[in-house]
């Protein structure tokens, strides 16, 4: 049990981080991550749709019927995010209106139904949820790196907070979708070249 | 049993009635939280845009009783107007709501006139989806703050932009015409509706 926690935590966070090896999530990766704040809120709540779905998945894996499974995973997946949505909506008014439809769109987020095809159906649920609280943070993470670079040239802020005076011209790119490509396409970039230096 | 076509249907019948009653009871708990809390994200947009001071840490609460002492609902035949009275019941100021399609999506807010229609008091916008930090910077002070007091043209289009060729009130967002331009196409629609509404019968 141990030494699984420990895989799964390596393969997710870095490994097989789910945005950098398996390229999913990618239209969250460039649709949220103007702002470090927004960002942030964004991949709370895929790690918690994540972690708690894959749960969910995983306790109900010796009942659910193998041919309607993926039906049963959308529902149980939006019903998570709609929670996700109203506790923001009713908490936290003012990220909910910055995210906008993002938040509801986190349900196609590839990331949450891969973890519970791949890992929640066929695993005890406490592994399932570990493993889909991983990956919502290994997305997180990827997401942040994102969104640092981006507010910093585009804004000249992090979180918000001015951290370039004056003499910095913001870059417009950077605050364009369009930006999150070069941004993540390097990141991925580099962590490739030194994963793949690694396993040679 | 469990590939039988008939469990399939059962079981998606009772696992979706399950998970519904669930998010409808999340619902209706926070029903009331999210009404107040977008009730107070426009009346304090309307309170910006009448140039009415609250305290920034002001609670729900106290905005809604600022709110109500200061601003009075007037519905005429087609349309509400906002209006802001002083003591002896004189109007001061009127507020007129518009909405309008942008470049993304829907675009509504106040614009709020002198008691003349000669000037503009303030403007607020209580919902915008354009693109952050482009066409979304409209929701800005710096962009917002420009209609305070400003005189409206007597001839032609009530307000217009500043350009090389053309002396105008306002500067338009940098990178985002096509949002500045129908902000300034609703805004000035907005202005001829009240002329003719509220200038019409009350001189």
């Amino acid at each position: 049990m141990r030494s699984e926690i420990k895989t799964i935590t390596e393969k997710d966070l870095w490994t097989e981080n789910p945005v950098i090896r398996q390229i999913l999530g990618i239209c969250s990766a460039l649709a949220v991550t103007n702002l470090m704040a927004n960002t942030f809120i964004m991949g709370m709540g895929v790690t918690f749709v994540t972690a708690f779905s894959s749960m969910t998945v995983s306790f109900l894996r010796h009942v659910i019927p193998r041919r309607i499974r993926m039906m049963v995973q959308t529902l149980i997946i939006a019903s998570y995010v709609i929670i996700v949505d109203i506790i923001l909506k009713a908490f936290l008014p003012e990220i909910s209106a910055n995210l906008g439809p993002y938040v509801g769109l986190i349900i196609t987020n590839c990331i949450i139904m891969g973890r519970c095809e791949a890992y929640g159906q066929s695993n005890p649920p406490l592994l399932a949820f570990w493993d889909g609280m991983m990956s919502g943070l290994g997305y997180t993470l990827v997401l942040m790196f994102i969104s640092f670079i981006r507010e910093l040239m585009g804004f000249g802020t992090l979180f918000g907070i001015p951290i370039l005076g004056d003499w910095w011209n913001r870059w417009t790119i950077m605050v364009m979708p369009a930006s999150a490509f070069f941004v993540l396409a390097i990141i991925i970039w580099i962590v490739q070249a030194r994963q793949s230096k690694r396993s040679v | 049993m469990r590939e039988s076509p008939w469990f399939n249907l059962v079981f998606m019948f009772i696992i979706t009635a399950i998970l519904t009653g669930f998010l409808s009871g999340i619902y209706e708990y926070t029903k009331p939280i999210i009404q107040t809390n977008e009730d107070i994200a426009i009346k304090k947009a309307h309170l910006y845009a009448f140039n009415i001071e609250y305290p920034a840490d002001a609670s729900p609460g106290e905005v809604e009783k600022i709110y109500h002492d200061k601003i009075q609902v007037e519905t005429t035949d087609e349309t509400q107007v906002y209006v802001a009275k002083d003591r002896d019941g004189k109007p001061e100021a009127y507020g007129l709501t518009f909405a309008g399609g942008a470049l993304w999506g829907e675009i509504e807010g106040i614009i709020v006139l002198s008691p003349d229609l000669k000037k503009v008091i303030g403007l607020d916008f209580t919902e915008q989806n354009e693109t952050p930090g482009l066409g979304g910077r409209i929701d800005e002070p710096e962009f917002k703050e420009q209609f305070r007091g400003l005189e409206l043209n007597s001839e032609g289009a009530p307000l217009t932009y500043r350009t090389t060729s053309q002396s105008g009130q306002i500067d338009a967002i940098t990178g985002a015409t096509l949002t500045s331009n129908s902000v300034l196409e609703i805004i000035n629609k907005t202005i001829e509706g009240a002329k003719k509404s509220i200038g019409g019968d009350e001189g």
